[in-house]
């Protein structure tokens, strides 16, 4: 289901270029909003809103990496792009490294923003669902009951029911109960959906 | 003799000419007082005696040949004629008279009368003058500066011979000549008319000024600065003029050498400047750059849809135009910023050459993560400046400014601040400062030396030009610390003073 | 290939026998075409022990997935595929592996492009020799 529409932020202090960036995605029927600064983007962006960020490195006040930098701390993984004036390599790289999503030069042709704004657009989509898919597991997981909770683990784990009951001083029976129970709260329909699911809420490496 | 007549006697007492009668074989009968009081002998004691007493001995025997041969029957040499001879006095001193002899008519055997009129004192004048004529020829002579005196036509009278060696004429050709036809140079003739006019109808004997060249015979011309006086008579009216001449021809053909020298310096070290601020400049020119490209490219996509929106393609259409020329006016700013024009003093208010280039400045504080402020007070007076080299220089002083901050300045933006004040003397300061690590120790006192640099790949001459210009503009570039911390360069201009005419 | 430590004492030096984890030399893999450039990166990496410059893809590739591998960089443009695919198959091999990219001076784009299919950096030659040399000795540590 489709929920909030996307928005690109366009974020750059110099009046033109802002505007003519608000124009050129209206053009292409792509949903825009503009900011000055990083703080007004900061002060009124609420991280429910999907879409992606088109920032100016270079800008008074609060840069664009350290906006970036600020938007990491704040856990809101919208994929930024930066845009800039006078880049060079080292900036890219720097910006690359702290997690920016891609790198223009201005001026840039219509289609080289378009089809990155495109890609961070989808990018965003999947990071949402994503979420909301682990948020759900993690739902789940919360309804489960510490034995219950104590069983999912060492079924993932590759255990056996039998070993299970072993290590959990239990019988087999209520072992098999208790993994009936979780199969069905976490909505599984086979053990390797269970460990895929496992996985997904595991931090990463 | 007979006894002179009490009118004779009066005759021979009157004069101050020495009158002595002689007979025919040169004794003397008459002496008059003149005669006693010129040549030191009482008349009694020369009476009876040969007249040739009063000559010099080596003459002495020629005065009786004379006489001898004239009794005789030969010519006259000295009837009717008067002549110069030397005579003696009692005391051997010799001197000069002026003789005329006449014969006593009626007289047989012939009698003489000779007068003497003492010309020495009209030589020793005439010899004391030549002589200081002839020191203050010297002194004109010995003089380093050229010395002319012209009358009110401008005919010169006199020349020195230091002006006859710069004009490569000789004295015969240069006197008599008319200086302002003959010896000042074609196109300075009217400069220098006007000044010798203003000097005789000025009315007080201040030297005056002025400055033109004069040509040698071989065409030759050299620039001279002459100080001229007017010459007046008794009753204060200019007879002609004095004029003074020194030849600063060699002085300032260094002086405009070491000036292209400079110039030169100055462009390649704003060239530089440009380089370093070139990141800053081409983000500059990229900004409307940019928007050019962006509502361009939107008005291609407006433009395929089945229904364009008109207004926002005209709004994006003005928007290029208005761009495009934005762009425009960062070109000819950076243009005329290494433009390597000549010096042009005007009038400016600094406030304004400030603003001009307040946006590359801007630049280069954004390349540097950096914020400028600007505290400028108004009204400022005009300061008579060339405005590329203070924006030169201000240039220089804003990116140093940036180029000295170190990490670590507490988190909080970078700010270089450029101030403009009054003083109290109503002159015009203007300063850039900042919050970095300032100067320590050695660096204040030979920062502004040239080729010394605290950058590990600076020049070392930014600010040794930098102080060049202003002090070529009658000012000084000085430092002091900033407060809290940091550097504060200034300089002071001179408020524009209206010519006062 | 591991074998198990022998009783007693070892005193072949650097003998097929030297895995001992904290003597283990790791390699400095370069990738690249025969170039000047590439010739321009081994000598500027001259001052470290264990370079290699595998003749193919496939070797590279091997070189980049064992155990022994210290660092990839990427010093020009590869014969057989685009650089930005193989960074991402050498990216995939070893999620951990600091991968470097050579690109020609203010070449944007390609350095943007190296970062988004896995490099770790990107480094510009000419001039930044000091650059490489800085990156690969701390991804050696």
């Amino acid at each position: 289901m489709k929920d909030l529409p996307q928005t690109v932020y366009v974020v750059d202090d110099d009046d033109a270029v802002r505007d003519s960036l608000r124009m050129l995605l209206k053009s292409a029927g792509v949903h825009a909003e503009t900011c000055a600064s990083a703080q007004e983007f900061l002060s009124s962006y609420d991280a429910s809103q999907p879409g992606c960020l088109v920032l100016d490195v270079r800008m008074p006040g609060m840069s664009g990496l350290e906006m970036q930098h600020e938007l990491n701390l704040r856990g809101v993984t919208m994929p930024v792009i930066f845009i800039t004036g006078h880049g060079d390599i080292p900036m890219a790289v720097e910006a690359m490294q702290h997690g920016a999503f891609d790198f223009l030069q201005k001026p840039f042709r219509d289609q080289e923003l378009l089809d990155r704004v495109q890609r961070a657009l989808v990018r965003d989509a999947e990071n949402r669902a994503r979420l909301r898919h682990t948020d759900r597991i993690r739902e789940r997981l919360a309804s489960l009951s510490p034995r219950e909770r104590e069983v999912l683990e060492l079924v993932t784990q590759g255990k056996a029911n039998k070993m299970v009951a072993g290590d959990l001083g239990v019988s087999q029976r209520t072992v098999e109960i208790h993994r009936a129970h979780v199969m069905q709260k976490m909505e599984a329909g086979s053990l390797a959906e269970l460990v895929r699911m496992m996985m997904a809420v595991a931090p990463s490496p | 003799m007979t006894a002179p007549t009490p009118e004779v006697l009066a005759l021979l007492e009157a004069t101050l000419d020495a009158v002595v009668i002689m007979d025919d074989r040169g004794r003397i009968e008459a002496f008059n007082s003149s005669a006693e009081v010129m040549f030191g002998y009482r008349a009694a004691d020369a009476i009876g005696r040969n007249v040739n007493m009063l000559m010099p001995a080596a003459e002495r025997g020629e005065h009786d040949e004379h006489l001898r041969r004239y009794l005789a029957g030969g010519e006259a040499r000295v009837l009717g004629r008067g002549r110069d001879v030397r005579v003696q006095h009692r005391d051997g001193s010799e001197f000069s008279v002026f003789l005329s002899v006449g014969r006593i008519p009626d007289t047989s055997p012939p009698k003489f009368v000779g007068y003497l009129h003492d010309t020495s004192l009209r030589q020793k004048a005439l010899a004391t003058l030549e002589k200081e004529r002839q020191v203050n020829r010297l002194y004109l002579d010995l003089a380093q500066v050229m010395l002319v005196a012209t009358d009110r036509h401008g005919v010169v009278q006199l020349a020195n011979q230091r002006t006859i060696r710069v004009l490569k004429r000789d004295h015969a050709a240069i006197v008599d000549s008319n200086w302002l036809d003959s010896c000042v140079a074609p196109e300075d003739r009217a400069t220098a008319r006007i000044a010798f006019r203003n000097l005789l109808v000025s009315g007080n004997d201040e030297p005056q000024v002025c400055e033109y060249h004069v040509r040698s015979s071989d065409g030759e011309d050299r620039f001279v600065t002459w100080r001229g006086v007017a010459l007046r008579d008794a009753s204060n009216v200019a007879t002609g003029v004095m004029l003074s001449g020194e030849d600063i021809t060699d002085q300032r053909r260094a002086e405009s050498e070491a000036h292209r020298a400079l110039e030169r310096m100055n462009s390649v070290a704003r060239l530089a400047t440009m380089g370093e601020m070139a990141a800053g400049i081409s983000h500059e020119l990229n900004q409307p750059l940019a928007a050019i490209a962006n509502y361009a490219q939107a008005c291609v996509r407006f433009l395929r849809m089945p229904a364009p929106d008109l207004p926002e393609i005209s709004g994006a259409m003005e928007q290029i135009a208005s761009q495009a020329l934005r762009a425009g006016e960062i070109i000819r700013r950076i243009r005329s910023l290494v433009r390597n024009e000549d010096v042009r003093r005007e009038s400016q208010d600094i406030n304004e050459l400030i603003r001009e280039v307040h946006g590359l400045l801007a630049s280069d504080a954004r390349v540097h993560d950096g914020k400028l402020a600007l505290d400028l007070t108004t009204p400022l007076p005009s300061v008579t400046v060339d405005g590329v080299q203070i924006q030169q220089v201000l240039m220089n002083l804003v990116h140093n400014a940036f180029e000295a901050q170190t990490p670590e300045h507490d988190g909080a933006p970078f700010e270089v601040r450029i101030a403009t004040r009054v003083t109290d003397s109503g002159d015009v300061e203007v300063s850039v400062s900042d919050l970095g690590p300032g100067l320590a120790g050695e660096a204040e006192q030979k920062i502004f030396e040239p080729f010394f640099t605290t950058k590990a790949s600076g020049t070392g001459l930014g600010l040794a030009i930098s102080r060049s210009i202003i002090k070529a503009h009658d000012a000084r570039l000085g430092y002091r610390a900033n407060q809290p911390r940091g550097a504060c360069f200034y300089f002071v201009l001179p408020a524009h003073q209206e010519a006062s005419s | 290939m591991l074998r198990p430590e022998m009783a007693g004492s070892n005193d072949n030096g650097a003998g097929t026998n030297g895995d001992r984890e904290s003597q283990r030399v790791r390699t400095i893999i370069v990738a690249g075409q025969s170039s000047d450039r590439t010739r321009e990166v081994l000598r500027a990496l001259s001052g470290f022990t264990n370079v290699i410059w595998p003749t193919s893809l496939e070797s590279a590739l091997a070189q980049t997935s064992s155990q022994d591998a210290g660092c990839l960089v990427i010093a020009d443009d590869l014969r057989e595929e685009p650089i930005d695919e193989f960074l991402q198959e050498a990216r995939e091999l070893q999620r951990n592996l600091p991968i470097f990219v050579i690109t020609n001076p203010d070449d944007v784009a390609e350095a943007v492009s190296a970062m988004r299919h896995g490099a770790t950096a990107v480094i510009e030659i000419p001039p930044s020799y000091a650059a490489l040399c800085e990156e690969v000795s701390r991804a050696m540590q």
